[in-house]
């Protein structure tokens, strides 16, 4: 035999691979993506340039210089004692962001029921020095707090194949199941439940928390299996187990990561997350370690606990809010809310059985 | 408004086969398949798609070729395991073992390919696309497609020349730079 006929055997081979149908979920995963990525307008103002011509792009450019011109003259026309060589003074210094316990830290003791879990990760603030107010809107002393159910029939938990790597064995535990669906007493954990402004209104935007989001790898699995952070806050990566571990994640707007860890390793600062999305990260060597990490643009979210309960963090200034739950298998629910004098309670969901 | 229920009901299919008969591994195959529709969906932003099947199965061409080049290029540094090789210990009937191994030197021998012949190559090869059609969806002119795969086709046979003729049985094979 040629080696152009080894070849052609070789397509041949690869050509008639059975590959049967998409796997149930990935097609309504992928879905869910694209409307994700469509309501955050990924093609963006830059995406959107690239169509046009280079006469409309200069054109739009020099529209915008000269409108920046205009305003800069009229702002300055006005202050004829401004002095260019004079430090700016604030005008109005930003408030300071409300204070969020954090999830990842916090683990309630055996037998204590668990408070609604807030995840963000800022360090206590010390009290605001009294100033002068002026009339502003109302801001919301507390949260929206709900909880996740599940109805219908509980599907068993699947457990995992881990035979391929049997030097898991001994972290995994006796009988290590999946972790997609995770249902106690009718509540949903691992749900993420995040605050939609309605169109038009953008929600206020506090500094993204500088300690980082932690995810670990314990036990073979990722913990926590769901993790949710600001973009802007770095992610720190650790593992407690002695053995090998990789690292990667399947980015699309953040910066890809995809590393390789030995042994423990108390934490490794991957740096700020740049973009909202939701992206998974995997371990090659250990095919069931998932983990899905959402990065918001603004605070207002939570992951469910193992009591199927959450609470958005404070600050939101009264009205009517979108508020959606994400479940990695079920996709996404909707409900409306009402703030009225910075609460709204019994923003609760369910989730059926497919 | 794309409809985009329509279009991974239709194409999903198709791009599924594209990235699973090119990655050969089902998790592997499943990020891809999604990275291809989200690919799509700014190339749908930036420029009207005359034939939507084309362009996804070309988006899942380009994604899959990267994601070999990245898995042979990463596990030949770290020596990784391919589990899946290892997970299907049972042994395959002669021939099944036979092709399972051609397929997987041939995805490891694309690995090595520059980009543009790898894409080229799985069109045609795989997909079965005449040269007009990679043209047109590549932009480039048919020479250059002939050309393309000309060099596509000289390295490959160079990288599978080592391939024994014989049926490998009852064996799996684990990749190069394997523990």
């Amino acid at each position: 035999m040629n080696s152009d006929e080894q070849l052609d055997r070789a397509a041949a081979a690869l050509r008639e691979t059975e590959t049967g149908d998409p796997p149930p979920g990935i097609q309504a995963e992928t879905l869910a993506a694209l409307r994700r990525a469509e309501r955050r307008g990924d093609d963006g103002f830059i995406g959107r340039l690239r169509g046009t011509s280079v006469a409309s792009r200069l054109a739009a450019a020099l529209l915008i210089a000269v409108c920046g011109l205009a305003i800069y003259l009229t702002v300055f026309s006005q202050h004829p004692g401004h002095d260019p060589e004079r430090p700016p003074q604030a005008i109005n210094p930003p408030p300071p962001a409300p204070f969020v316990s954090s999830s990842h830290e916090q683990t309630p003791a055996p037998g204590e029921t668990s408070e609604p879990k807030v995840v963000e990760n800022t360090t206590p603030r010390p009290p605001a020095p009294p100033r002068e107010t002026v009339a502003v809107a109302p801001v919301s002393p507390w949260s929206i707090t709900g909880t996740v159910a599940f109805a219908g029939e509980v599907p068993p938990p699947v457990p995992i194949d881990t035979s391929a790597a049997k030097e898991c064995a001994a972290h995994l535990g006796a009988a290590p199941v999946d972790e997609s669906l995770v249902v106690r007493r009718g509540r949903l954990a691992n749900v993420v439940v995040s605050v939609r402004p309605v169109e038009g209104r953008e929600l206020p935007v506090s500094p993204a928390p500088a300690s980082p989001a932690r995810l670990d790898q314990h036990g073979c699995r990722y913990q926590p299996h769901v993790l949710a952070m600001r973009v802007g806050q770095p992610i720190v990566v650790s593992n407690s187990d002695p053995l090998l571990h990789n690292v990667r994640a399947l980015t699309l707007d953040n910066p890809a990561f995809n590393f390789g860890q030995p042994t423990i390793d108390p934490g490794r600062n991957l740096g700020p997350m740049k973009a909202a999305e939701v992206f998974k990260v995997k371990c090659d060597f250990h095919p069931w370690m998932l983990a899905y990490v959402h990065v918001f643009d603004h605070p207002y979210f939570a992951v469910t606990g193992d009591d199927g309960t959450f609470a958005i963090p404070a600050g939101l200034p009264d009205g009517k809010y979108t508020l959606v739950a994400w479940q990695e298998k079920l996709g996404e629910r909707e409900v409306a809310v009402e703030l009225k004098g910075g609460k709204a309670a019994g923003a609760d969901f369910v989730f059926k059985a497919e | 408004m794309t409809d985009w229920e329509g279009i991974v009901a239709r194409d999903g299919p198709a791009v599924w086969r594209t990235v699973y008969r090119l990655l050969g591994r089902r998790a592997d195959a499943e990020d891809c398949f999604q990275e291809t529709f989200l690919a799509a969906l700014r190339l749908w932003a930036r420029q009207p798609v005359q034939h939507p099947r084309a362009a996804l199965q070309r988006l899942a061409t380009a994604r899959a070729v990267d994601r070999l080049r990245r898995r042979y290029r990463e596990s030949a540094h770290a020596g990784t395991v391919t589990w899946d090789a290892l997970s299907h210990p049972a042994p395959s009937p002669p021939d099944r073992a036979a092709a399972a191994e051609l397929s997987q030197r041939l995805r490891e021998a694309l690995a090595l390919l520059p980009a543009k012949q790898a894409d080229v190559f799985c069109l045609y090869s795989l997909e079965g696309w005449a040269y007009a059609e990679i043209a047109k969806e590549l932009k480039v002119s048919v020479d250059a497609v002939g050309v393309l795969l000309h060099r596509a086709r000289a390295k490959l046979r160079a990288e599978l020349a080592d391939v024994r003729e014989e049926p490998v049985a009852h064996s799996t094979r684990v990749v190069k730079g394997s523990l």
